[in-house]
């Protein structure tokens, strides 16, 4: 049976006007990633400077300079349609790449912080 | 299966009333245009940076204005009002694909500044804002032939037009298409 799990990657943007990459994998019976969604510990900083790009196995789902206010969610959506919906064919041994660029905009002031994917997804019980 | 791509083009503005013409390249691979998003961001080294303030703080000042005048109207009839502030209109987009007749696609980028309209959890301290209160973004639904992998655009400047000051900012166009 398929269960619905939902995973947290983080990366922290400690630097101003700079980029952050980082690989992360799936568990191994993860099957298929159905929702993707972007937040962060100082929204406001995501929201005005932040883009990034995400691939899953290689394959580009955000290009480069696609901005996060575009993946994030207020508290004003229901929490069952928070992610943003994307649909993977079976992924087994997933890996997901996040590089995240940080690039002022003169609204907000640096400080040090944390970058959250969510990731959405279905898993096997056993392997 | 069906399955979509998108391609960012950035656009750069840097002066008042500026229009934009540029073309965005779609792979070989796109068989229709799907969808169409708009975004921006301002530059850091933007010359109207104290416009923008200026434009914040003057919507801040009839905002207070407003609120003090309501808050008279309630006390007299117990009747709240909730303030309206203008939103800005940043500027205007069009695209034109070679497979249609005309423009295929107008839109506006504007800046929210009502997003805390109507929400009742807002208090003199905390307001609601876009980045805590915003609703899903998606793309605006389009459907158009993607065979000549070329899309003709246009952008033209409107804040900088307002203010009479030259903003300098980037508007990221983002096309969904079919593979």
């Amino acid at each position: 049976m398929l269960k619905i799990v939902k995973k947290r990657y983080d990366i922290q943007v400690v630097d101003a006007n700079r980029s952050v990459s980082k690989t992360f994998e799936l568990d191994k019976n993860i099957k298929r990633v159905k929702g993707l969604l972007v937040t962060s510990d100082k929204d406001d900083l995501l929201y005005y400077r932040g883009t990034q790009k995400i691939e899953i196995n290689n394959q580009e789902y955000f290009p480069e300079n696609y901005e996060s206010k575009l993946l994030m969610s207020g508290v004003n959506v229901s929490p069952n349609e928070r992610y943003y919906k994307i649909d993977t064919d079976n992924i087994g041994n997933g890996i997901i790449k996040l590089s995240y660029i940080d690039a002022d905009d003169g609204r907000t002031g640096f400080t040090t912080y944390r970058v959250s994917l969510y990731v959405d997804c279905e898993m096997e019980d056993e392997l | 299966m069906m399955k979509e791509q998108v391609c960012v083009t950035p656009v750069i503005i840097t002066k008042a009333g500026q229009v934009k013409h540029f073309q965005i390249k779609l792979p070989k691979t796109a068989k229709k245009v799907i969808g169409v998003e708009i975004g921006g961001r301002f530059l850091k080294e933007t010359k109207g940076k104290e416009a923008i303030a200026v434009m914040a703080e003057t919507s801040l000042v009839n905002n207070v204005a407003i609120k003090e005048e309501v808050t008279l109207q309630a006390n007299a009839s117990e009747v709240r009002h909730t303030p309206f502030k203008r939103n800005i209109l940043i500027g205007e987009l069009k695209l034109q694909s070679c497979e249609e007749a005309n423009i295929f696609y107008a839109g506006e980028l504007r800046i929210d500044n009502n997003i805390g309209y109507g929400d009742f959890s807002k208090q003199r301290n905390w307001q609601p804002q876009v980045f805590t209160h915003q609703m899903q973004t998606f793309e605006d639904v389009v459907i158009t032939n993607a065979d000549s992998t070329i899309l003709l655009g246009m952008f033209k400047d409107n804040i900088g037009l307002q203010s009479r000051t030259d903003f300098n900012y980037q508007v990221n166009v983002y096309v969904w298409h079919s593979l």
